[in-house]
């Protein structure tokens, strides 16, 4: 392949020669094996560090502290070694660093001056803001979890009453990492039914489709330890208000999944008696419709009800179930009606995505009204079924008496 | 006959031949053996008794053969063979004034007696086992194929060990140009000694440097009579204990002979185990060092940070980490081969004190890690045919190194390059990933159902004359 025919200059002769000498398809591979090897070495993660010689970071608390932002991190001790007590739980060795700056930027660096080793953020579960933090906005912070790479946006978000430092500071009687312990409350609590929990996926996704208004998780520090109190109310991402947890359940019946709650009926025969049941939601429809430049909401709940127990044990007949149904039907839709109708009082914002449902069902119509107003303006109806499905009758108490 | 003198017989001497002179009548016989390997015994009842008690005066050979009790023998004239038919244990009986010559089959070597299999344990199956005895080996066959149509071909390999190589098949089965074709190579082998069945297979194979055998081996008898029966052939080798078996796939590695008369499900379930343990040891570790090293972001949280935790104290990087201990353990692996019986317990405790327990204490490798190689160690015995595990082996180590240079992407590559090495090979012309390709489902399901009594056919790319079972 390498042979030249002559080339007609004596300059070139020697160059000819060893040309030459590279004859054959063998010594030619030679040469690109030779090549291609050392570029192979050039390639590759050789900068990577193994999962021991970062800085794993369990969860991420922001705050305005002095018109400062404040990183809070809380960090897995890694200096333990593997004879240690079997008994200590591992995930309860961490220590937390503090760090601030006028920006993101800034806090970033004094953050990672504290820090032995790179920062690995794909370990973080919790992402806390304070309450000074959340009616500032957390949008410009969500977007920085955007573009971060190795920021998951499956991190849990949650808005802190007291500052993060204090939240990060107290001891819990749990052995677990304060990130640990919110995330497991959080989980515990959707998996429940019993709050609403959007990851930063679930926030980005809704600012990009211009929803005006959402709910985050809300803590605060109660006897020295974390405890869940409510939802946080946010307006453009800004905070605006809190939502007690007593008053939740409205919200939960519209957005919750798995929502299992429960619900005390007063006998209507017996003012003392009480009957208490655990809903749960079989079929849940938003349904919208826009006439005469009014919205109309309708929100269509099929319920299932189980008959935990009575206050005092009494016969329960079929008419008594139905009155029951009856009652509890009209106490969760009067209840959703008032709440919607607070929210568009004191929250003037859709924090129940009915604007989702709306542009899903009447795509042009959405296109033409403006739903931030619309939604102030608009209907609210609820149309609840409920069915008790479980009487929980046992042989002695309500056929014998 | 003319070469009978005495630099001849000095010849014979300086070889080890032993001359017995008999008069017999008026007639010189010359009985020449070698003592250590031939049967003294027979030749003294059988062959020198009977000629001295012969009371003819005039002896020729066929009156020689009327006389001897021996059942396996011939005659020749070729007096430049006669110390070749002595070198391979056979007593060359000679009358001076005649041209033909007896050579009486008298061969007696120490051998093992048949034995368990050593590499091809089994809990329902026959365990008799090959041993280096040729004869033994034939016999194991012959006993339980007593088709007309087996043919046992027989070749001599080795111009110094002239080592008796025979390739087995049933002729009505097996393609006719398999059987040609490994003939053909085995006469072709130009060496000076043969002396086991893996230096036929270096020579036989199309390609000698790649990782995969495309043969499988075989130590047990009924094995080797269901490869037979398959339409497969069988190459035994004078004093090896192993049989080749050609053309093997590379899914057959997994197929035990119990598999074929065990619970259905039990098989199926044991196949899959085998494909599993074969990936955990190829894989496994690589995989480790890919999440540890570039990929921690994949795990669960909650296990990032107690592997961050468990590996606080170990000095090295994942790559390192991983290779030296799997450098111990096939370290341990080959001291416990060549270990003596009597301390082999002993290391194989002093290994597992040592790598295990005293390298986690010391901090020098985490625990995590320690359960990987063990248990890549022990997938890597769950395969049915023992000549994939040490592909494995090597594989293992070169998917460790393209991980750590490459993360998961060079993880992949390595996948990839493995597939088309694997698909771009074949056993003597039968693609080395039949039947997944080409892809033929009815062998397929045959394959991983392999009960006996499902199997009505043949395997489709084995190509037999016959293809019919049932």
């Amino acid at each position: 392949m390498f042979n030249i025919s002559y080339i007609g200059n004596t300059n070139f002769n020697n160059l000819y020669y060893y040309i030459n000498l590279i004859k054959g398809e063998i010594m030619y591979k030679k040469i690109i094996c030779i090549f291609l090897i050392p570029l192979l070495l050039f390639t590759g993660c050789w900068d990577s560090k193994d999962i021991n010689k970062k800085c794993v970071n369990i969860s991420l608390g922001i705050d305005y502290v002095d018109d400062n932002i404040q990183f809070c991190g809380e960090i897995v001790k890694l200096t333990g070694s593997p004879r240690e007590d079997a008994g200590e739980s591992q995930s309860s060795s961490v220590y937390t660093i503090f760090a601030q700056g006028k920006t993101f930027e800034e806090a970033r660096v004094n953050y990672n001056s504290n820090i032995p080793y790179p920062s690995f953020l794909g370990a973080t579960r919790v992402v806390l803001f304070s309450e000074e933090f959340a009616k500032r906005g957390i949008e410009s912070y969500l977007n920085r979890v955007d573009s971060l790479f190795d920021y998951r946006k499956t991190l849990n978000t949650v808005v802190c009453r007291e500052p993060t430092k204090e939240c990060f500071n107290i001891e819990t009687d749990k052995a677990l990492a304060i990130g640990l312990f919110i995330e497991n409350i959080l989980r515990n609590l959707k998996d429940e039914g019993n709050s609403i929990c959007l990851d930063v996926g679930d926030l980005l996704s809704d600012i990009a489709f211009g929803s005006e208004g959402y709910v985050l998780p809300y803590i605060g520090i109660e006897s020295n330890d974390l405890k869940y109190l409510g939802l946080a109310v946010f307006k453009d991402s800004k905070l605006i208000d809190i939502i007690d947890v007593q008053d939740t359940e409205p919200l939960l019946y519209i957005l919750a999944d798995n929502t299992k709650l429960v619900e005390l009926i007063p006998d209507p025969l017996d003012n003392q008696n009480k009957y208490s049941f655990r809903v749960h939601i079989n079929k849940r429809k938003i349904s919208t419709s826009l006439k005469d430049d009014i919205v109309n909401i309708t929100v269509n709940l099929d319920l299932h009800a189980e008959l935990r127990y009575q206050y005092y044990k009494h016969n329960i007949s079929d008419e008594m179930i139905k009155q029951l149904e009856t009652e509890l039907s009209n106490k969760i839709s009067n209840e959703i009606i008032d709440f919607v109708k607070e929210a568009q009082k004191n929250f003037k914002c859709d924090i129940f995505n009915f604007g989702e449902e709306f542009k899903a069902q009447h795509y042009y119509q959405y296109q033409e009204i403006d739903w931030e107003q619309a939604f102030l303006s608009a209907n609210i109806n609820a149309n609840v079924k409920t069915t008790i499905v479980n009487k929980n009758l046992k042989s002695d108490d309500n056929f014998k008496r | 006959m003319d070469i009978i003198n005495d630099s001849w017989i000095k010849k014979t001497k300086e070889l080890g031949i032993t001359t017995r002179y008999l008069n017999v009548g008026d007639t010189e016989i010359i009985i020449l053996y070698i003592q250590q390997i031939t049967d003294r015994n027979i030749l003294s009842l059988n062959i020198i008794k009977p000629l001295l008690l012969c009371q003819k005066k005039a002896i020729t050979i066929d009156k020689v053969i009327n006389t001897i009790y021996i059942d396996d023998f011939y005659t020749d004239t070729k007096e430049k063979e006669i110390i070749n038919y002595v070198l391979k244990g056979n007593s060359v009986i000679i009358i001076t004034t005649e041209e033909k010559y007896i050579v009486a089959n008298t061969l007696k070597i120490e051998k093992r007696q048949v034995q368990e299999p050593n590499i091809e344990n089994t809990i329902k199956g026959a365990r008799d086992a090959f041993n280096e005895n040729y004869n033994d080996n034939l016999s194991l066959i012959r006993y339980r194929l007593k088709d007309p149509k087996l043919r046992i071909d027989e070749l001599t390999v080795g111009k110094r060990t002239q080592t008796t190589v025979a390739v087995v098949y049933i002729k009505d089965i097996a393609n006719s140009h398999l059987v040609g074709t490994i003939k053909d190579k085995i006469s072709k082998i130009d060496i000076d000694g043969i002396l086991e069945s893996s230096y036929i297979q270096k020579f036989i194979l199309n390609n000698s440097y790649n990782f995969f055998p495309q043969s499988g081996i075989v130590e047990r008898s009924d094995t080797a009579c269901a490869n037979i029966l398959d339409g497969k052939v069988i190459i035994l080798v004078e004093g090896g204990n192993l049989a080749l078996v050609v053309p093997k796939t590379f899914i057959e590695f997994f197929d035990t002979g119990d598999d074929h008369f065990d619970n259905t499900f039990i098989s199926i379930f044991s196949k899959f185990i085998r494909i599993l343990c074969i990936m955990i040891s190829l894989f496994l570790t690589s995989l480790y060092v890919a999440v540890v090293s570039f990929h921690s972001d994949i795990l669960p949280p909650q296990y990032i940070i107690s592997l961050a935790t468990s590996r606080a104290t170990v000095p090295f990087n994942a790559f390192l980490e991983a290779f030296l201990m799997e450098t111990v353990a096939e370290i341990l692996r080959e001291a416990s081969v060549r270990l003596p019986k009597q301390i082999g317990p002993a290391i194989g405790i002093v290994g597992t004190i040592v790598i295990g327990q005293a390298s986690v204490s010391a901090g020098l490798v985490s625990p995590l890690l320690v359960i990987i190689v063990s248990l890549s160690i022990m997938s890597s015995f769950a395969t049915a045919d023992y000549s994939i595990t040490n592909t494995i082996r090597v594989l293992k180590f070169l998917m460790i190194i393209v991980t750590s240079v490459f993360g998961l992407f060079g993880f992949t590559m390595g996948v990839i390059l493995i597939t088309v090495n694997l698909c771009s090979m074949d056993s003597f012309g039968v693609s080395y990933v039949a039947p997944l390709s080409p892809l033929n489902f009815k062998a397929l399901k045959n394959l991983f159902i392999s009960d006996v009594h499902l199997s009505k056919k043949r395997p489709e790319y084995l190509k037999t004359k016959d293809d019919t079972r049932q």
